[in-house]
């Protein structure tokens, strides 16, 4: 290798250690790590969770009819269980595939704030751009072909924009760009992806709704054939002991449903990504201030995701 | 309110109604238990339409029939947990279906 060349490499390799240390604002990586990793932890946590409720969105539409039908003695058959559904394969991976992108970019930033080895913040960085440049294709084709849920449409524009300003942001990082660049883009860009967190939570409560109405309906008619069968002449004891075990499960089933709901999860979520930003967009003087503020937030968001990761596992694989 | 709130205004709707369908005394008097399960049936049959449903929340009709059906919740609450009052249950939740099934025939 010629010296010039390495003199080169050398000025790039010191180059980037500045910019980190810019973006750390000198607080020290031991500060940023525990956070960090409990946020892509919980980030990890709530994708996952979101994807098995959205699932689950259709499943229970399928049982509740069932059981509906099976109650009035009336006919089932499978195409009019199947026009229960509530939501097309594609439409639940667009959504899934969103929050997703959104965990990606997020650990993107939080990489560059933690001030990680620069081929690990790129490998994020290109991950996080691949991620929401396949989702904006994705929301294309969504909104243009079958859906059940009318709001697929809507994602377009809001997955759009998140898209462009995440790319936008993404690429400087990718092309190793200043630190004012880089700090000048995310305050410029990072807000336009405010709306599709909120879509996102919005939508997810409707879906939830749906979650508790279905699975109440089971309890009602287990009362009732508990209570109707007690006053006959000579109860069937077996049914009954049948029916009572099926009441205590629907019980502890309605416990794991009422902190299934992900609204205040994906509400968390977002503010630890606001706090992540504003640690990376604070002065160097107020680091340590936000940096507190996102070991708060990070807390909350852990505190939100865990009961809704384990209420969301439980319902989706228990039955009355 | 919102597309999202009427979800939500009508699911715990239907739990106040689901209570009422647990309760033994009720379920002893079958003609009106199966009248007030055929209406939730049709409440939650409502609902998961709403789900799907493209809602104009600015619409000046949605926000009116939103107005009554809040109003009509109010009134629910005050005598859900009154069997005796079951008759004006009945009514005060047809009220409620009637109105979201205005809105529904809006909706595309």
């Amino acid at each position: 290798m010629t010296i010039p060349r390495r003199l080169h490499i050398h000025r790039k390799t010191f180059l980037s250690l500045l910019v980190l240390l810019f973006l750390m604002g000198c607080v020290p990586d031991q500060d940023y790590t525990p956070v960090i990793t409990q946020f892509q932890q919980s980030a990890d946590t709530l994708s996952h969770a979101f994807q098995r409720l959205l699932t689950n969105a259709n499943l229970v539409e399928y049982d509740h009819y069932i059981d509906s039908q099976a109650f009035d003695h009336a006919s089932l058959s499978p195409s009019e269980i199947d026009s229960r559904a509530v939501i097309t394969p594609a439409e639940l991976k667009l959504r899934s595939d969103a929050i997703r992108a959104l965990a990606q970019y997020t650990s993107a930033l939080a990489t560059l704030a933690q001030g990680k080895e620069e081929a690990q913040i790129v490998a994020d960085a290109t991950t996080a751009s691949t991620s929401f440049s396949t989702l904006a294709t994705d929301a294309q084709t969504a909104a243009a072909g079958h859906h059940l849920i009318p709001t697929t449409a809507d994602y377009a524009g809001p997955i759009s924009s998140a898209a462009s300003a995440a790319g936008i942001i993404l690429g400087l990082i990718e092309r190793h760009r200043t630190h004012e660049e880089i700090r000048q883009s995310i305050e410029k860009n990072d807000p336009a992806l405010s709306a599709l967190f909120d879509m996102l939570g919005t939508e997810s409560q409707a879906i939830y709704e749906r979650q508790k109405s279905t699975q109440r309906a089971q309890g009602v008619l287990l009362f009732t054939d508990y209570n109707r069968e007690i006053t006959q002449a000579t109860p069937d004891k077996d049914y009954l002991l049948q029916l009572s075990d099926r009441i205590k499960q629907f019980r502890r089933n309605q416990a794991l449903v009422a902190q299934a709901d992900p609204t205040a999860a994906i509400a968390a979520f977002k503010k630890s990504h606001d706090a992540l930003v504003a640690v990376i967009l604070a002065p160097k003087d107020a680091k340590s201030r936000t940096l507190a503020a996102l070991v708060t937030t990070v807390k909350s968001f852990a505190a939100e995701v865990e009961p809704l990761a384990d209420g969301v596992q439980s319902t989706s694989s228990k039955k009355n | 309110m919102t597309q999202a709130e009427l979800v939500t205004a009508i699911g715990n709707t239907l739990t106040q109604m689901d209570d009422t369908l647990m309760d033994p005394t009720l379920i002893n008097q079958p003609a009106k238990w199966q009248q007030v399960y055929a209406m939730r049936k049709h409440l939650d049959d409502q609902q998961r339409t709403l789900v799907a449903a493209t809602i104009q929340a600015d619409d000046a009709s949605f926000q009116t029939l939103t107005g009554q059906i809040q109003q009509a919740i109010k009134q629910l609450q005050q005598v859900i947990d009154n069997l005796k009052e079951i008759d004006s249950i009945i009514n005060t939740i047809a009220q409620i279906s009637a109105d979201l099934d205005e809105i529904l025939k809006a909706a595309s």
